[in-house]
């Protein structure tokens, strides 16, 4: 049992570089929280602040629990996660016509956010044999399409909801773990076909219309001035008239006279640049840099290849969750649902983002120096 | 490769993860760009556009001035007119029937206006719908008193357009209406947008700049669903100016006498054309200016459907038209003096040159016609019993090229510059104005100019203004119709002088002799007015002279209405002039269209309006009446006395 809890020399030996970011990104989400809510629902900002305690307190316990059990119970994770993501579709809470959510007496819980973490622990666990057994020899049924499964089952049951910015976090993720291995010419090209095959596909019967008609408008804006098109209109403005200071702490005009769609979860980011301006959004996007090069570097030191994929997992999650919600934000790409860590307003993101880092520090704390 | 070696895998991954540094590094840089551009490139362009986003600005619509008569009687002014609006979001559809009865709105308005809502409901929920112009105080009393039961109705208080004096004086006045597509077009860089009110006609139109005043604005802020936020400090959003208020348009007083104008209107009686123009002869003031038929400013400003415009505009008798301004007749005999004046101020002829009248003037193989044979006449005669022959036989001693001048001289065939929109030119022909056509000039038309017919055309004001020059020893005043303009606070004002357009260059003596002769054709028994003289009798003498002028025959054509036929080929009739004749105060010109002979039928009602304007308006002190004697100068012998005639003398 010694083994089970892993201590450091030190206790408090955590990893400030992760640490630091999570604070002030953590703060920073609040008071953004408050601004956009706190005359409509004064009291959300709270419920917010019980989620980050409570997310880490958990994810302190993932900094002492050994990583290795987690490769240990990989699979089994992952047949949890979709099980609850199954389980969502059967029982879940249907809101604005999608079905994300389940209830648990006064708190709605999604599933498809801890799902993350649990797939990229259970693909990393998969590679990681994979390397270790494979000896070089490339199978196109080990290499890719075993994988491929892994990915595709949560990802078809997420489309489901619908959640098409969850779902497309999914696949980024898996593409970029899958970067890192090795992935032949033959595998890359299989891959693909298979993309261009499922493309229209999921086009057909897994796109809801407002799915579709989000994407065509971001694809032709001009069609759409007032739809969905006027969402990524209003963002931009936000961001825009931010100039360099910022409008001030609940200051912005276009959160307080609702010229901005979702504002809590989604469009966070658009509030915090209108009131903060380029240098609260600079200073936002530099802390997420330095946390994301941070796993990076992780998992470049790291003691074996199950923490260094799993590492580099996360770091992906983190990474394409803030390059898609700014860039969503910012008008260069289509709007879809997608959280800005530690900022966005939820329970579930919250503690999927605080495990993760516990996980992070966990490894950071047995790399090799 | 062995990737059973835990070292050998890391090499592979550390190999790989340098391209992911590389993709954070680019992604980063590039979302750090974006916001660059956005934020600091056109920060102030999306700062603008937040502003833009809920700053609305409202026109606060400037008040209309007031027109006023030359005795401050308030002309044309401002009512509140109340229109109904509902914001569909917050309308309660179970209301809908008491609402409509409460503005008594017809079925088919009733079910627009139904689907109107309930289709805003969904979409446009907050924009406001206009529901009913201009509700009368009943509906507004019973939508007041229940307010509450109609929540997301409001009531807009705008200035409406009110000419208490209704149809008296109408084409001076003018009125307004909703700016039309050209209008805009024409003036948009003057601030003018769709749904302004502009002058259409009248002095409405001609001082609209002075009347309109500027509008003014103020900011309020609106969320994206269009609802106005009451609580809020405005400077806490905006930069700059909050509002500007408006500047109310200038009130202008007329020249014009809008109890003469009654007077005028109830002594054409049932006349169903005619145009009467007073002007003070000292000054060129106006003091009345009256068309028939009229038409009700009130009705035009609140706009009329189509058909109704229509109809006015295919009204035979023209009831939109300014016939005192815009049109143009022959003068017929009231343009005699020109010919007198050509031939005395040439030296050609003495004022007791006289011509034998047999009736029946030969020229050139052609007969042209006196009334009746006069027998004798000279000069003042001639003028005073409008003998055709005498001034045949002037002609063709004076010549067209004469006449032309003298016209010229006396202001006709020129504008007289009023400031009412589209006054007509006239003409004044001579030998050139033959020749431009392509018309073979021959002495019969100089006959037929001598005696205001044929190709001269005149309009009332032109007509008017010569004969007070006659009256005023010989200027001719520019028309003045706006004595001030001044702002309702007083601070501004703006007096208008009468001004001289020119003088008259012909010798007093002459002026005197025509006076005299004008006076003969009111008070002298043979005078053509002479039978109208008992109306002023006492009271005024009056100078003047009647005409009658030909109307071009219309041909009869199968079908047409007989009634219509004969009465649209009556001549015009004619009767112009001023009074007192000795110390003259006002000129006068009436022309009854289709009306007959002047004498008979526009002289009485000349003679009537210049009594009571002496009477009512204007009454002479009783000891000045003492003075005006001269009609016993000239009504000393019986009627058909050929000798009176060098008695004036």
């Amino acid at each position: 049992m010694a083994r089970i809890l892993h201590f450091q020399k030190r206790w408090y030996n955590v990893d400030w570089f992760i640490t630091v970011p999570m604070l002030i990104l953590s703060i920073l989400g609040l008071i953004n929280l408050y601004s956009a809510t706190y005359r409509t629902e004064p009291e959300l900002y709270l419920t917010q602040l019980y989620w980050i305690f409570f997310g880490a307190i958990l994810g302190g316990v993932f900094v002492v629990v050994d990583y290795r059990y987690l490769e240990k119970y990989g699979y089994l994770l992952y047949g949890i996660g979709n099980f609850l993501l199954l389980l969502v579709l059967i029982i879940g809470k249907n809101v604005n016509g999608s079905q994300r959510w389940i209830s648990l007496g006064s708190i709605a819980f999604q599933p498809s956010e801890p799902t993350k973490l649990m797939f990229v622990i259970a693909l990393s666990k998969y590679l990681t044999k994979l390397l270790k057994y494979s000896k070089g020899k490339s199978d196109i049924l080990k290499d890719v399409i075993i994988p491929f499964f892994l990915v595709i089952l949560p990802v078809v049951l997420i489309l489901k909801e619908p959640d098409l910015g969850t779902a497309l976090i999914y696949i980024l993720v898996f593409f970029s773990i899958m970067f890192v291995v090795k992935l032949s010419l033959k595998a890359i090209l299989f891959l693909i076909l298979i993309g261009i095959l499922t493309l229209p596909l999921s086009w057909n019967y897994l796109l809801k219309p407002y799915q579709k008609e989000r994407i065509l408008s971001f694809l032709s804006p001009e069609k759409d001035p007032l739809g969905t098109a006027w969402h990524s209109r209003q963002s931009i403005i936000a961001i825009g008239s931010g100039r360099f200071t910022g409008k001030g702490f609940k200051n912005s005009t276009q959160n307080q006279f609702r010229f901005m769609p979702a504002q809590p979860t989604d469009f966070p980011f658009s509030l915090l640049a209108e009131e903060f301006g380029f240098l609260g959004a600079s200073l936002t996007l530099l802390l997420y840099f330095i946390l994301i090069l941070w796993t990076l570097k992780i998992a470049r030191y790291s003691k074996d290849n199950f923490a260094s994929l799993t590492a580099i997992g996360i770091g992906a999650t983190l990474f394409w969750h803030v390059v898609i919600n700014v860039g969503m934000a910012s008008g260069l790409l289509p709007i879809v649902g997608v959280t800005l860590p530690l900022i966005s307003y939820g329970g579930s993101s919250v503690l999927t983002v605080m495990i993760s880092l516990g996980i992070l520090i966990n490894i950071s704390n047995h790399r090799n120096l | 490769m062995n990737f059973a070696d835990p070292k050998i895998t890391q090499s592979v991954i550390t190999k790989k993860l340098r391209y992911f540094y590389l993709i954070v590094i680019f992604a980063f840089f590039i979302l750090i760009i974006r916001l660059a551009y956005l934020q600091l490139v056109k920060g102030e362009y999306y700062y603008k556009l937040s502003e833009d986003n809920i700053v609305r600005i409202v026109e606060i619509p400037s008040v209309r001035g007031l027109i006023k008569d030359r005795k401050g009687r308030v002309i044309a002014t401002n009512l509140p007119s109340y229109q109904v609006y509902i914001i569909p979001h917050f309308f309660d559809m179970s209301m809908f029937e008491t609402f409509v009865n409460y503005l008594k709105l017809g079925r088919d308005e009733k079910e627009k206006l139904k689907n109107k809502i309930l289709s805003a409901k969904r979409v446009e929920k907050f924009t406001p719908i206009l529901v009913k112009e201009d509700i009368d105080e009943k509906s507004l009393t019973l939508l007041e008193i229940n307010y509450k039961k109609f929540p997301g109705v409001e009531i807009k208080v705008v200035p409406k357009r009110y000419y208490p004096y209704g149809n008296i004086g109408a084409h001076v006045i003018g009125y307004v209406g909703e700016i039309s597509e050209e209008e805009l077009k024409k003036l948009k860089d003057k601030g003018y947008k769709v749904g302004d009110i502009i002058g259409k006609a009248g002095i409405e139109k001609s001082m609209e700049e002075v009347l309109r005043g500027i509008s003014g604005w103020k900011k309020e802020i609106v969320d994206a669903r269009g609802v106005v936020k009451q609580d809020i400090n405005l400077r806490d959003f905006i930069q700059g100016e909050e509002k500007k208020d408006p500047q109310p348009g200038k009130d202008i007083t007329l020249t014009i006498d809008m109890q003469l104008e009654k007077i005028i209107f109830q002594e054409l009686g049932g006349h169903l054309s005619a145009a009467v123009v007073v002007v003070d002869v000292n000054s060129g003031e106006i003091l009345a200016m009256v068309n028939k038929p009229e038409y009700d400013p009130n009705e035009l400003s609140k706009g009329v459907s189509k058909e109704r415009m229509v109809e006015l505009l295919n009204d035979p008798f023209i009831p939109l038209f300014d016939k005192s301004i815009q049109g143009l007749y022959s003068p017929g005999s009231t343009f005699k003096f020109v010919t007198a004046i050509a031939a005395l101020e040439e030296g050609l002829i003495s004022p007791s040159y006289k011509v034998r009248c047999e009736g029946v003037y030969n020229f050139g193989g052609r007969r042209f016609r006196c009334s009746q044979p006069h027998g004798e006449v000279d000069l003042l005669l001639a003028l005073i019993e409008s003998c055709n022959i005498y001034f045949y036989k002037l002609a063709e001693l004076v010549g067209i090229e004469r006449i032309y001048n003298y016209a010229k001289e006396f202001g006709f065939g020129e504008k007289t510059g009023i400031i009412l929109q589209g006054e007509s030119r006239g003409v004044v022909p001579n030998i050139e104005w033959y020749v431009k056509r392509g018309i073979h000039f021959h002495l019969g038309y100089s006959l037929n100019t001598a005696i205001g017919q044929g190709n001269t055309l005149v309009n009332l004001l032109q007509l008017v203004f010569a004969y007070a020059a006659i009256a005023n020893g010989g200027t001719i005043y520019s028309p003045l119709i706006v004595k001030r303009i001044e702002s309702s606070d007083g601070k501004y004002q703006q007096e208008f002088k009468p001004k001289v357009r020119r003088k008259v260059n012909v010798k007093p003596e002459n002026l005197a002799l025509l006076s005299l002769a004008l006076t003969g054709v009111v008070h002298h028994p043979k005078g053509t007015a002479y039978d109208s003289h008992e109306f002023v009798d006492g009271i005024v003498t009056v100078a003047g002279k009647t005409g009658t002028a030909q109307v071009s025959r219309k041909p009869l054509k199968e079908g047409m209405d007989l009634n219509k036929y004969w009465y649209f080929n009556r001549d015009h009739a004619w009767f112009t002039g001023y009074a007192p004749a000795e110390m003259p105060k006002i000129g006068i010109v009436v022309l009854i269209e289709h009306g007959g002979t002047g004498g008979k039928n526009a002289a009485p009602i000349a003679l009537n309006i210049i009594r009571r304007y002496f009477e009512e308006i204007e009454p002479i002190p009783p000891f000045k009446k003492d003075r005006f004697i001269s009609s016993k100068l000239v009504d000393t012998g019986e009627r058909g006395n050929k000798n009176k005639g060098e008695e004036l003398k």
